[in-house]
Order: structure tokens, then sequence, then C-alpha cells
């Protein structure tokens, strides 16, 4: 799985992180994890990188149509528009329940506006 | 009696933020505000327009999850002017709005304080540069990879791939009917390259006659003949330390071609009437719509240059064995010309698009480029209807489509080529046994269908 990072936030924006984290899950364990730095590094460059790689998740919080249909080519499922810290993501996502439009904070996730978060 | 009680105070602050309001909403830049966390606190109705997030969306949320410029992760503008207390003018980025659709857009940033001068936040206008940005394209013919559309499995295929060749020094041989957008994959290449930053030079070898064709490429010393009467750089030193394409290579002259191959051997060439040899630190990009085993054969392209310029190949479908993009590419064609030309058209109706999904496109992307700007201008209504579209692509004799049956044979062959050599890990001996066929026949298929490997 991989996760393209602002700070300890999933990046609103793919192809433009300074660093990817990288998970290495086997049997719903996390049994690895790396940082690859992307610095610098062309979107179309991150994407052969990570199909290298053999990631089959990437998890955004933005992707543009273009590289939405080329990671998908590819065979990677891409979880789009998910807001929030990396590993609240990764977590739900180890759970099963991580869904495109997702936003976490803590232990706490909602989909759609920020307002829709105080409705509940 | 003018006293200023603190209710007159309140009533005409009240006056003022609401006279703020109107105005805010009323202009055609983008505008939104954030606090010292970086949270959305106001957003405009433009703002609403650009982005696609309506402002209910926006408020409350991190402006970098909303705008998601290019430059939020590396060097956020709006943070640096909150930091630095200066404003930022006119820098041009781009953002994912929230179609995912890249929207250029020009920004300009500034501090906000409070009434004792504190900073409370921040303030960003953004103009959307999309007409601006699609009008500069149009004038310079400059494409970026950004523009290549497809869902085609075999050109996804060649996407895949781009970074890889790009990233090596190799000389690429591009082919493809015309207006596949062989020369739109070539900037791509140099886009994607260590050479990124180096010319791009191209060089159209079918538009040069062929008594200027040497002196273009390689230039000419001061008095070379009566009217050189001073030096001329050629392209290939206008493209040092860059990327040349030689289009249309298929039309370089014979006598020509052997020139062209010792600066791809040896990488050095020597100006027209010049002693001293250059240097050609160039990358060298070739395309051609002709058949050039065709032309090695008929014995009007030399066989090693051909070698020499296909060390990578890669050959663009034509439009009619990519029908799956035609929707694709309309809605693109038609989402530029609104923009240009400020026309409501909002795309197709269904049958329009069945007229066009019927159409063979000899011409490929370009010609369906131009029957939608033919549909632009009879359209004045929100969608194109078939009347609107070239007539003789609304003939009802037209029939689907399908490539000849000698075509669908020598490509069901060459499939089968492909894959006994990939089972074979491209051993000829193996792939020929597990054919039928000999090691000579299997060697004389695979130069007619250019199936070599390629480094």
């Amino acid at each position: 799985v991989a996760i393209p990072l602002f700070g300890p936030f999933v990046s609103p924006r793919f192809g433009y992180a300074p660093q990817i984290l990288l998970v290495e899950i086997e049997g719903g364990n996390v049994v690895g994890r790396w940082i690859l730095n992307t610095a610098g590094m062309h979107p179309w460059q991150q994407m052969a990188q990570l199909r290298s790689l053999g990631v089959d998740t990437v998890i955004c919080g933005g992707i543009s149509g273009q590289m939405l249909h080329q990671l998908q080519s590819q065979g990677i499922v891409v979880i789009n528009e998910v807001g929030g810290e990396a590993k609240d993501a990764l977590r739900r996502l180890m759970r099963g329940t991580l869904r495109a439009g997702i936003r976490c904070r803590g232990r706490r996730c909602w989909r759609g506006p920020f307002w829709a978060r105080r409705k509940r | 009696m003018n006293q200023e009680t603190p209710e007159k105070r309140r009533l005409a602050s009240g006056e003022e933020a609401s006279l703020l309001e109107v105005i805010l909403e009323s202009i055609a830049e983008g505008v939104f505000t954030i606090d010292r966390e970086g949270r959305i606190t106001t957003f405009n109705r433009a703002a609403e327009e650009i982005t696609g997030f309506r402002r209910e969306e926006a408020i409350g949320r991190w402006c970098f999850e909303v705008f998601r410029a290019d430059i939020c992760q590396r060097d956020c503008a709006l943070r640096r002017t909150i930091e630095t207390g200066r404003p930022i003018v006119g820098l041009q980025v781009t953002i994912l709005d929230k179609q995912g659709r890249e929207v250029p857009v020009s920004i300009t940033t500034a501090v906000l304080r409070d009434a004792r001068g504190e900073v409370i936040g921040g303030v960003e206008t953004f103009r959307d540069l999309s007409l601006v940005e699609e009008l500069r394209r149009e004038a310079t013919a400059r494409y970026t990879l950004q523009d290549i559309v497809s869902k085609s499995p075999r050109v996804q295929e060649i996407l895949n791939i781009l970074p890889d060749v790009a990233e090596s020094e190799s000389t690429v041989l591009i082919t493809g009917e015309s207006g596949t957008g062989k020369e739109l994959l070539a900037r791509a290449i140099h886009e994607l390259s260590p050479r990124r930053e180096g010319p791009y030079v191209r060089v159209n070898c079918a538009a040069i006659p062929e008594t200027l064709l040497e002196s273009e490429l390689f230039g000419y010393v001061r008095g070379a003949f009566t009217d050189a009467r001073r030096d001329k750089p050629g392209r290939f030193t206008l493209a040092q330390g860059g990327t040349i394409l030689l289009d249309e290579v298929g039309e370089v002259p014979l006598g020509m071609q052997a020139k062209l191959l010792r600066v791809l051997q040896e990488r050095e060439y020597e100006p027209l009437g010049g002693t001293r040899t250059l240097k050609a630190d160039v990358r060298v990009i070739a395309t051609t719509n002709r058949d050039l085993t065709k032309l090695v054969r008929e014995g009007r392209f030399r066989e090693d240059l051909y070698w020499r310029l296909k060390v990578i190949h890669l050959h663009l479908p034509p439009l009619r064995e990519r029908r799956e993009d035609i929707p694709l590419l309309a809605e693109t064609f038609v989402h530029r010309l609104a923009l240009r030309t400020g026309k409501p058209i909002r795309g197709l109706s269904p049958e329009a698009m069945e007229v066009l999904m019927r159409w063979p496109f000899p011409g490929n992307i370009r010609e369906l480029q131009n029957a939608i700007e033919h549909a632009f201008i009879l359209c004045k209504e929100e969608l194109i209807r078939p009347e609107h579209l070239p007539s003789e692509m609304r003939r009802p004799e037209i029939l689907p489509t399908f490539p000849p049956v000698s075509g669908l044979r020598q490509e069901a062959e060459r499939r089968l080529l492909e894959e006994a050599l990939a089972r074979c890990e491209g051993n000829r001996s193996r792939a020929a046994k597990l054919l039928g066929i000999s090691r000579t026949t299997l060697w004389r298929k695979m130069r007619r269908y250019g199936l070599f490997v390629s480094k």
C-alpha cells in the first residue's frame, strides 16, 4: 500500500508529495514500513516507481483523472479523496472500512464536508 | 449631535460587513481566507465555481485539502505570506478541482490582521487561467503530457513505459498514422527525461527542401556558399543538451540519411563548409507515418539507419482501433472550445456521439478535433446534434468499420509470434519449435512485424 504523505496527513494531491509511505500488509498485519523519497520526482516517474515496487493500493486526497486512469490500467486500486492522518487511513484500510471520500481525525471518521462531522 | 454611539458603530460595522460580502460575491476572482491554523474561514462564489467545492464543503477544512495546488506541499504561498508578512502577486500554479481536473490559476496572497495589527490569518485571491492557457497552447502548439487523453489499453501500455523510456538516452522511433499524436508523445518523452531543462527542437524533415536539409540540420559556416555571410547554427547545435525531434523521418532523402546515420553512430557532425567536427550531445526522437520496413525493402531508406533509429519503438494505434477514446477526446475538445469561444455548449447528444462512433476517422484525432470545431460554428444549442457535424459523417450508408480481413490475419499472426517469443523468453529456436515453423521463417516473420527485441 502506498500513501503519499503531507507531514502526518494523507497528501491532498497524488504526484506532488515529497514522501510516500509504503506499507506491506500480510494476513491483516503490517509486516514492513518504508518511506520513499519522491522530492523532485515527476508524478509519472512516481507512478512508474510504485508499479515497479509492486504496489497494489494507493490512498490519496486527490488525483488527476489522467493519473487515475493510468494507475487503474496497471491494476492498482486507488482510494481517492481520503483526508486526515495517514495512520488513521491505514487503520481503516486494514479493518476494511476505508472508502473514497472518508476523512479521519483520531478515532472519528466521517464522510463528506466538515459540518457533517459536527452533526454526528 | 453627531456623537457615535456603540449602537451606531455596531450598525455601521454590520452594514460594512454585508457590503463586503456583496462585493466578494460579485467579483469574478476566487477569494478565500484562512485562520492561523490554515483552515478556511471564507469562500466566495467564484471560488466555488473554479474549485467545484461548495462553500459548506470548504469552510472549516484545511486549505490544502480543498485547493490541492501543486505548491501546497512544497512551498505554500499563503503560509509564506503569513510567516513573512509579504504578499505574493500573480504566482501561476495548478489546482485540482473536485472532478479531478487540473486547473491553471494565478494566485495572489496577503496577510490578514485584526484591529490591533495582530496576524489572524491570510487571504488568497485566484483567477482561472484555463482560457489563457488554452490560447497559449493553441498559439504555440505546445502540448504537454497532460494533453494525452486515452483509456485505450494499447496507449496505456505505452504511457506505462514512458518514464523508463524517457529516463534512458536511447533513440526512439515513434510510428503511427497522421494525427495520432506522435509529436505529443515525443514532447512527453522530453518533458520526463533528464534533459527536460534543455531545448526541445523539432525539425519537420518533409517540409524542408532536400537542398536545404543539410544546412538546416547541421548549420553552415561563413563562406560555405555565396550567401553565407555569417555562421549559422544548425538544429543539432540548437538542440545541444536537449532533444531533437526528426518529424517525418521517412521523408529524409537517401543522400542525407548517411549523414544522419553518422550523427547517430558517432555523435558528431560538421557544419556545411566547416572543417571542425562538433559533438552532438542530443537525444534523438524520430517520428514517421510511413512503413519504414517497406521503404527499406524498396531501397528508399537505409537499413542501417532504420536499426539505429529503432532502438526503442513506440507505435500509436489509429483512432479507429481505439474507439473507446472517442467520447473522452470529444468531451475534451468540447471543453476546450467552449472555453475558447465562450459558447455555452456542454457536450454531444447521444445521436451525435453515435455518428462519431461509426465514423472510421482516417484523419484520426486531428479529424475528430476538426469535426467538433465545425460543430461549434453551427451549434446554437447546449448540445451538439448530428446536423452540426460535417455532412460526410452523417451519410446513412456508413456502416461500422472493421479492419480488413488481411489486416486481422496479420494482427493475429503478430500476436501469436509475440506470445511464443514471450513464452520462450526470446529464444528463437524454441519459439520456432513451439510454432512448428523453421527458424528462418520465424526470423522472416519477426522482421516483417518488427518484433526484434528493442533495448
